[in-house]
């Protein structure tokens, strides 16, 4: 019985990848699932500090593949969720340190102990993305508002395609509702419009991430974070719930209060 | 000095092989495949070479693709100088008779201002019996992703970003912040210490050792600090010269 390997991918850089990865296995682990974690960006790891987690990093994925370690040694558990691991990428290596085949096998082992493995693509479209792409048996595609954005993001919807990986589902990063009001972002239905795939997500600007993303701490595992909140509709939607869209609207003073007197919902 | 070409000089100890400071990591490769080439006749006579990388910052496997490019052209390289971010090379290149190659120091031309001529990574670092005393002085601050490995004691003039590491046989001395991964007495020299103007580590080890920071902890110690082993542990302490030198005195007694 072998678990869901997930790559998140975006093509662009800078759009929310990593927090995406952080964010999503952070909810599949607080709903108990097992999640493995998998920094695919080479040279350039970034996961672990998400999550809050560098300092425990003795042995990485390029140890592994190598042979140097064994790959449960690898593996960091969390340090809030029991179920949910981590392994983190090489920092003085690059992205030819690994081979697709090899991070296909390791994928196919870590499947084989977890209920969900993601995987968290470099930006660009070579080796790295290659690597990241080889084991997956799905796609989460981040992207944000922006045209750059969902240019990068189409050309990704291809290549994946191309590899065998139809249907990804998009997740919309750092919406900013009042800006698409003005007409000055892209709205959700503009995205979907150019993109023409399944929509997993949308995810309100909220800078709460921020500085959850500099302490290591996930804004999932913040109660009162709207993009925390985003965040864990889209786990139970990779669960196969049927949850509504966010409402990207702020709730104004006098709407949280009727809510508050439960004159409203 | 810093050459646009490949050099090469003969030296009693065998060829001698110059890069120049090249970045882009194909174009060297392609300056030292041509000049091999239009060579080639002029070193029939050479077997040997050493390799002097100067200040470059190449990977290991960029560094064993160079040597096999010399390599091809039938000369063996001896030993590899010079190179930041470099690791366990000199376990790959022992092979080819480096400890038959003499302790001098090869470098043809010593520059002012840079580094001290040192081998990166000589001698094995798993044989612990015979500790070098030798010394490898960086001198520049070593940024996310580098990497330096000694079997002897390293000093940084600089800082050690988070993302970078220090493998060292013997004792880490950084004369400006740690912040990335200091690893001392590797592989089992517990006496081996860390020293920092700044110990702000994201991870330490000593030996066979391992600390990191409890978590939530900012600390931001203003004087320099030691770290060593005391009672299966890894401690740190203020560090002060004149207890230093106290200890050492009382580990000299001891004995």
């Amino acid at each position: 019985m072998g678990g869901k390997v997930i790559v998140v991918t975006s093509g662009k850089g800078g759009v929310g990848k990593t927090t995406a990865v952080a964010n999503i296995g952070c909810g599949l682990a607080a709903r108990g699932k097992k999640v493995a974690l998998v920094d695919a960006d080479i040279g350039l790891r970034n996961l672990d500090i998400v999550l809050g987690l560098e300092n425990r990093i003795v042995y990485d994925i390029v140890h592994v593949i190598e042979g140097k370690c064994r790959l449960r040694q690898a593996l960091i558990r969390d340090k809030r969720l029991q179920t949910l691991f981590l392994l983190p990428a090489a920092q003085s290596k690059d992205k030819e340190a690994v081979r697709p085949d090899q991070m296909k096998e390791l994928t196919t082992s870590l499947a084989g102990e977890f209920d969900y493995v993601m995987i968290d693509c470099p930006a660009g479209i070579e080796h790295g993305f290659k690597n990241a792409i080889a084991g997956a048996e799905a796609a989460i595609i981040v992207t944000t508002p922006e045209v750059s954005a969902v240019r990068d993001a189409d050309r990704i919807v291809g290549l994946l395609e191309a590899e065998g990986l139809g249907e990804p589902r998009l997740v919309v990063n750092r919406v900013r509702p009042e800006m698409v009001r003005r007409g000055d972002m892209l709205g959700i239905d503009d995205v979907i419009d150019i993109l023409a795939i399944d929509l997993l997500g949308v995810v309100p600007d909220d800078e709460s991430v921020i500085t959850s993303t500099n302490k290591g701490e996930p804004a999932v595992l913040d109660g009162v974070s709207r993009a925390g909140e985003a965040f864990r509709r889209i786990a139970a939607r990779i669960e196969g719930e049927e949850v509504p869209f966010m409402s990207m609207e702020v709730p104004s003073l006098w709407l949280r209060f009727k809510r508050f007197i439960g004159v409203a919902r | 000095m810093k050459t646009e070409d490949v050099i090469f000089k003969g030296t009693k100890q065998g060829l001698c092989v110059i890069l120049p400071h090249d970045d882009d990591f194909v174009s060297l490769k392609g300056k030292l495949a041509a000049k091999l080439e239009s060579t080639s006749g002029f070193f029939a006579g050479a077997t040997r070479a050493i390799l002097d990388v100067g200040e470059l910052a190449l990977s290991e496997d960029d560094m064993r693709e160079l040597v096999g490019i010399i390599e091809s052209f039938g000369i063996s390289v001896s030993r590899v100088v010079g190179g930041i971010g470099l690791s366990a090379i000199g376990r790959t290149l022992a092979s080819h008779g480096a400890a038959g190659a003499p302790a001098g120091r090869p470098r043809p031309a010593p520059e002012v201002g840079q580094p001290a001529p040192s081998e990166v990574a000589r001698g094995d670092l798993s044989s612990s019996g015979q500790l070098s005393s030798e010394t490898f002085l960086v001198r520049r601050t070593l940024r996310s992703g580098q990497r330096v490995t000694f079997a002897g004691n390293v000093v940084v003039l600089g800082d050690v970003n988070a993302g970078a590491e220090v493998v060292a046989g013997g004792d880490i001395v950084i004369v400006g912040a740690l912040r990335g991964v200091a690893h001392a007495g590797t592989p089992d020299n517990k006496r081996a210490i860390v020293v920092a103007l700044r110990l702000i580590p994201t991870q330490l080890r000593i030996a066979d050792f391992i600390a990191r920071p409890p978590d939530g902890d900012h600390r931001a110690p203003r004087s320099p600090e030691i770290a060593r082993i005391r009672e299966d542990r890894i401690v740190i302490e203020a560090y002060s010269a004149k207890k230093a030198e106290l200890e050492e005195e009382l580990a000299w007694e001891e004995r």
